[in-house]
């Protein structure tokens, strides 16, 4: 099938609207000068040599760090459980169940924000690391929910019929045929609660204290502050380890299905 | 392979969905023997498939036992019954090889690497699939992944096989050779083995006994060759192959009345009210008057004459409107057209009466 010219047009047009503004900040973030000027004056990497050498900074990544690395596997262990207990009910409950539990994509942060920042603040988490993972594993439950669910609506149930037919206990079941088959969908659902994570602003923003500063929370506070090409450098990492980890995961995907199908499929 | 270690038992099986529900089974009685090959054959929603869930544990029955070599098996989870099972779709697990696959249930049994290796090889030959072991199921034809799905069911020498509709995905010429082998393989094995099917063709291919399911309850059991010349009920008469009925009544013991027609009955026992049946094979078509004496008749209107391979079909108009049929090996020239007014015929031993 010959593809429509116009169409290769547009697609490009929607691509380079989304990610060029992103590509602007390396180059910024390489600037010999002090100021968001662009073309830079000059080239130099004292920007990078800022965010690693300035404790704000170097804090404010591993911070960020820390939380993505207790959030992700917290929302994969919730959601994965969740999808696993909603296809157990009637369609009617499941879908209203699903719905619930999505509800952190369609509420506006800042309310969540607002409702956790005062709960918290009762329950002494305001201002803790517990706290932030705690608040960015609520958003990240419903992309591993939906991812999950996703793919245990397409699981066949007579396998599992079939491997305990075959002698297998309900648990060995779920390690050797259920698990398995739905792990495509556990590890997309974990990237995207990882990227959740990682770049969340507006509850971190409200539960940060003086030791727990994320990395989108110190760019904002920058920017406040005083705005200068460092948190160009920042972004360029925040861009880097987002994209790595989706893509990573992405041609990891897409090798093991190649071979999977192999020759004859 | 170890013969069948017993004799499968179920008594008064019953299914209910809801307290008060509909029972999807209602009262079912069936004794398997050892090595035999029983096909619970029936409409959809007859019951068949929930009887054999029940058997494999998957449904648990409302009432009633299922006992296996005089152990009772009702309440036991579905991995600990230990028999084999084949699924229509054959559930083959996708992301493990055809070794892995049959290697499966050995694992769960503690085999040794050794013996699950010898094991598998060893099927994997007996079925033709040698050289296949490292391909995914995706990569095989239907006939391959159901030659897997019946070595994985099997590997372990469960003491009877059940099978769901395992043919029932596969079209005509494939599923017919799969029959055969299905055949071939219960004999080689000696195996008991309880095979769901709605196909009456497949049921008296493959089967020692046949329990015909309707509406939740076994309609009739028996041979094939039984069910089919002699079925008892007007149900079995209609769901195993085709018959020409005839719902009239006895005038006397010996005389049967059907619209304008009288015709003699054999000796014997018949229930009080009962339906002619005769099956369309059985019946000739005569011009008036040429009838041979002895045989029973009916007038028809003939509607349509086909030619189909190794048989001739005749449709008829029967004198209360319904169709009846007539059909006679190819080489048998017909003597009729479309329009005739014909007389069908049979012989007296070719009628059989069943229960309405």
């Amino acid at each position: 099938m010959r593809r429509s010219p116009v169409l290769s047009v547009v697609v490009w047009a929607v691509a380079a609207f989304l990610t060029v503004p992103t590509l602007f900040l390396i180059p910024m973030s390489l600037s010999g000068g002090s100021t968001f000027q662009f073309p830079p004056p000059g080239w130099s990497l004292q920007w990078y040599r800022n965010l690693v050498e300035s404790s704000g900074w170097r804090d404010a990544v591993l911070v960020s760090l820390q939380v993505a690395a207790f959030s992700t596997p917290l929302a994969v262990a919730i959601g994965t459980s969740a999808a696993f207990g909603l296809m157990r009910l009637g369609r009617r409950l499941r879908v209203a169940g699903a719905a619930a539990l999505s509800a952190p994509l369609v509420i506006p942060n800042i309310l969540i924000a607002l409702a956790i920042y005062g709960t918290f603040l009762q329950l002494g988490l305001s201002g803790t690391i517990l706290g932030l993972v705690l608040g960015q594993t609520a958003l990240a439950v419903p992309f591993v929910l939906i991812a999950v669910l996703a793919r245990l609506q397409g699981y066949d149930r007579t396998l599992t019929a079939a491997a305990l037919s075959l002698g297998a206990s309900p648990a060995t079941v779920f390690r050797t045929v259920t698990f398995p088959l739905i792990l495509p969908g556990v590890v997309a659902g974990g990237v995207f609660a990882f990227v959740a994570s990682f770049d969340e602003l507006v509850i971190a923003l409200l539960l940060q204290g003086p030791r727990n500063v994320t990395l989108p929370v110190q760019m904002f506070n920058a920017v406040v502050e005083a705005a200068d090409p460092t948190i160009s450098a920042a972004s360029t990492v925040l861009v880097v380890v987002v994209s790595a980890v989706v893509l990573v995961a992405q041609i990891g995907w897409t090798r093991r299905s190649e071979k999977r199908s192999g020759s004859g499929a | 392979m170890n013969a069948g270690a017993g004799r499968l038992e179920i008594r008064e099986l019953v299914k209910r969905y809801g307290a008060d529900g509909p029972a999807a089974v209602a009262g079912i009685d069936l004794t398997v023997d050892p090595g035999e090959f029983l096909t619970l054959l029936g409409p959809s929603g007859s019951g068949k498939t929930t009887t054999l869930n029940m058997i494999a544990g998957f449904v648990p029955p409302t009432s009633g036992s299922i006992h296996l070599g005089g152990a009772d098996l009702t309440g036991l989870q579905p991995h600990k019954r230990g028999f084999g099972m084949v699924f229509q779709n054959y559930a083959l697990f996708p992301h493990m090889s055809v070794f892995d696959n049959i290697a499966y249930p050995l694992r769960q049994r503690g085999t040794t690497k050794a013996g699950i290796r010898r094991l598998v090889l060893d099927i994997v030959e007996r079925f033709g699939l040698a050289g296949m072991e490292h391909r995914r199921p995706a990569q095989l034809s239907g006939g391959q992944q159901q030659r897997v799905a019946l070595a994985r069911a099997l590997v372990f020498s469960p003491p009877v096989l059940l099978l769901d509709e395992p043919l029932g995905a596969l079209d005509r010429k494939l599923r017919q050779s799969l029959q055969a082998e299905l055949k071939k393989l219960h004999q080689e094995v000696g195996l008991t083995f309880v095979f769901v099917t709605h196909d009456q063709d497949e049921a008296m291919y493959l089967s020692d006994r046949i329990a015909v399911f309707n509406e939740g309850r076994i309609d009739r059991i028996g041979r094939p060759a039984e069910l089919y010349d002699d079925p008892g009920t007007l149900f079995v008469a209609n769901f195993l192959g085709e018959a020409n009925t005839f719902a009239g009544r006895f005038v006397d013991p010996r005389t049967y009345a059907w619209s304008d027609e009288k015709w003699r009955t054999a000796d014997g026992q018949h229930p009080a009210e009962a339906v002619l049946v005769v099956r369309p094979e059985r019946v000739r078509v005569f011009a008036p008057g040429e009838v041979p004496p002895g045989w029973n008749s009916v007038g028809a209107v003939v509607t349509d004459i086909s030619r189909l391979g190794p048989t001739s079909r005749i449709d008829l108009a029967l004198p209360d409107g319904r169709a009846g049929a007539a059909v006679l090996p190819s080489t048998d020239a017909v003597q009729v057209r479309v329009g005739d007014d014909v007389r069908a015929a049979w012989k007296l031993p070719s009628q059989a009466f069943v229960t309405p």
